[in-house]
């Protein structure tokens, strides 16, 4: 187990310093980052002394050391400064942590719906198969993964905010705000957690000790319960793990929908407005935090199923 | 010696003097044909599939307008409007009197084709990856693998609208961007492929036959791994295409004035208290198209290949 989790730890760092250096080079592959840099009707002069500034005349292994390391007042990414935002003229990564816990908790609260309205929608369909609920549930599922999530939202919007009136439209004022943007987030956890969910009882509901415990007389809803559930569970801890991982950095979508002020929101506009600096500090934070996650449901499955770290 | 045509077959208690004169079973289309005719869901998505083909390749035949027509007289009129020359506006019109229905009917184009560039390039890069990763093991293995992790973790819509606003918004470059991340799925499944099949015997054969690295990944690799590419292939279709549009309602998709549903979309969302419908159709199509794709790809990856069947999980 220990050099499992050691291995693993190493291969995240890894995994680590190379997001770094597509951050770096997000940059780097226009060939001129001052030309993208500076306004439209710089002289050849001011870009010039951008680049001196900047230190962009410099070799790119030079440069790269820079950005890791930092170069006069620059403390580099190292140290968690990615410089100034252009826009708002401070530092970029402060920016983007502001704006961290409105994403981390649309995050959250999309994966508990998902999981209130999966478990016992995958379960039902299990134990029920071929009947009308495990075809609805399929159907809905099936519709879940296939459907744009944004055009969801707009249309959760239409019915629920424009016609009905019951919640608002956008922003991010009260806690009946987050309603919409979490059940737009949370589409295709929900369609995906329901399948694995489903597919994992049928699976489990087929074992030997499934069949003793309804020989033995039990209750069907006891047999689900305290004797399937938890074996059928431990695939569903990875898949919601993987989702909370895949809408930390990708609500994108939902917070431009919903003018959400999370770090996807803060982005898309920097990336309108080429703010690159809080770009790049927001694609090393939130794919740093997806790390995280994942380095956290490895060890979390390898301790629950300890087979893990021996394969 | 025996030859094959002195051979004496015996099937179900009748013996057969000629091999040819065995009955034969159904060809493995025919049987993917009646698994076809079988599963509704598949038909439907066939359906649906062709629809928006036929739509890309002919446009002009189906959409009843030109898209780019623009006419302040018919600013944001309702599904079935009329106008004065008795020219029907069946899905209603957008903000600058475009017909809805012609647009979607041209948006099809670019939707197809981001799908299907992304789907055979990023195929094609993945499935070359993963059977080199696969066979050679290693440090090779090791340094595609982490390559596979690294692009895992970059948050997959902000990099591709990163790298559309650096390289500008144009059809090339928003399939460049797509396909710098969709490579990974392809290269994960193959890798997992080649892994269990170059402990095989037919490809230590061919190794000890004498044949070269590059004969057994293309001669007796891939074919083998070429079914399950197919699926998956066919699976992310669908994904692509809500990328493409996602890309587009963001505002870094294919320029205006071309249509893009995406776009349409994005178009939409000014006006939902007072024009649902410019929201509405584009994404009703979008949802059914990614739908029939799926459920096609559910239809080949059980005829092709079941094994597979928990992917779609």
């Amino acid at each position: 187990m220990r050099a499992y989790v050691i291995r693993r730890l190493l291969q995240s760092l890894i995994v680590l310093k190379a997001v770094l250096l597509i951050v770096f080079f997000m940059l780097q592959i226009t060939g001129d980052p001052a030309g993208v840099l500076m306004p439209i009707d710089s002289t050849q002069e001011d870009l010039a002394k951008f680049r001196r500034d900047m230190g962009f005349d410099q070799p790119m292994h030079v440069q790269y050391y820079h950005f890791l390391f930092g170069r006069e007042r620059n403390k580099g990414v190292l140290r968690g400064d990615f410089g100034f935002s252009f826009r708002h003229e401070v530092p970029a990564m402060g920016l983007v942590l502001e704006h961290l816990p409105a994403t981390v908790q649309l995050a959250v609260v999309a994966v508990v719906i998902s999981l209130v309205l999966a478990i016992p929608a995958g379960i039902l369909s299990a134990t029920f198969r071929n009947s009308w609920i495990d075809h609805v549930s399929s159907v809905g599922s099936m519709f879940g993964q296939s459907m744009p999530n944004f055009w969801l939202g707009l249309m959760l919007i239409i019915i629920f905010a424009v016609k009905l009136r019951w919640l608002p439209t956008s922003g991010y004022e009260g806690p009946e705000y987050i309603i919409l943007p979490a059940l737009t987030a949370g589409l295709y956890a929900t369609a995906r957690i329901m399948r694995v969910m489903r597919s994992q009882m049928l699976e489990v509901l087929g074992l030997d000790y499934v069949r003793t415990a309804r020989s033995k007389g039990l209750n069907e809803t006891l047999i689900v319960v305290r004797h399937a559930l938890k074996n059928a569970s431990i695939p569903v801890v990875t898949i919601v793990g993987i989702e909370l991982g895949i809408l930390l950095g990708g609500t994108v979508v939902t917070e431009a929908v919903f003018a959400w002020p999370g770090v996807g929101f803060l982005t898309v506009d920097a990336i309108n407005n080429q703010d690159y600096p809080v770009v790049q500090a927001a694609v090393a934070l939130l794919a740093f935090m997806f790390v995280g996650v994942n380095l956290a449901v490895d060890l979390l499955y390898a301790w629950l199923d300890p087979r893990i770290s021996y394969k | 010696m025996v030859t094959e045509k002195a051979a004496t077959v015996a099937v179900g208690g009748t013996t057969f003097h000629d091999v040819d004169e065995m009955p034969q079973g159904p060809s493995d289309l025919t049987l993917a044909i009646r698994e076809l005719m079988r599963r509704p869901p598949a038909l439907f998505g066939l359906f649906c599939c062709t629809v928006v083909i036929v739509w890309a390749l002919m446009p002009w035949t189906f959409a009843p307008l030109d898209p780019l027509e623009q006419s302040l007289d018919r600013y944001l009129k309702p599904p079935g409007y009329v106008d004065a020359q008795g020219r029907a506006y069946w899905l209603g019109t957008d903000q600058q009197g475009r017909d809805i229905l012609s647009r979607i009917i041209y948006g099809s184009r670019i939707s197809l084709i981001v799908g299907i560039a992304t789907v055979l390039v990023s195929g094609i890069i993945g499935v070359f990856l993963g059977i080199v990763a696969g066979y050679n093991g290693g440090w090779i293995d090791t340094v595609i693998s982490r390559v596979i992790d690294t692009m895992l973790a970059v948050p997959f819509i902000l990099l591709a609208m990163g790298l559309v606003a650096i390289l500008g918004a144009s059809l090339q470059n928003i399939i460049i961007a797509i396909t710098i991340r969709t490579w990974i799925i392809y290269a994960r499944v193959v890798r997992g492929e080649v892994f269990s099949l170059r402990e095989q015997e037919f490809v230590s054969g061919a190794r000890a036959a004498g044949c070269g690295a590059m004969r057994i990944l293309l001669v007796y690799l891939l074919p083998n791994v070429m079914s399950s590419t197919i699926v998956v292939a066919t699976l992310n279709l669908g994904r692509m295409i809500i990328i493409e549009a996602s890309l587009s309602f963001l505002g870094v998709g294919v320029p205006p004035p071309t249509p893009t549903w995406g776009g349409m979309l994005a178009e939409g969302r000014a006006f939902l208290d007072t024009a649902w419908w410019i929201a509405f159709f584009p994404g009703v199509v979008l949802m059914l198209t990614v739908l029939g794709m799926n459920l096609l790809g559910d239809w080949l990856r059980d005829i092709l290949d079941p094994r597979l069947k928990r992917l779609g999980d």
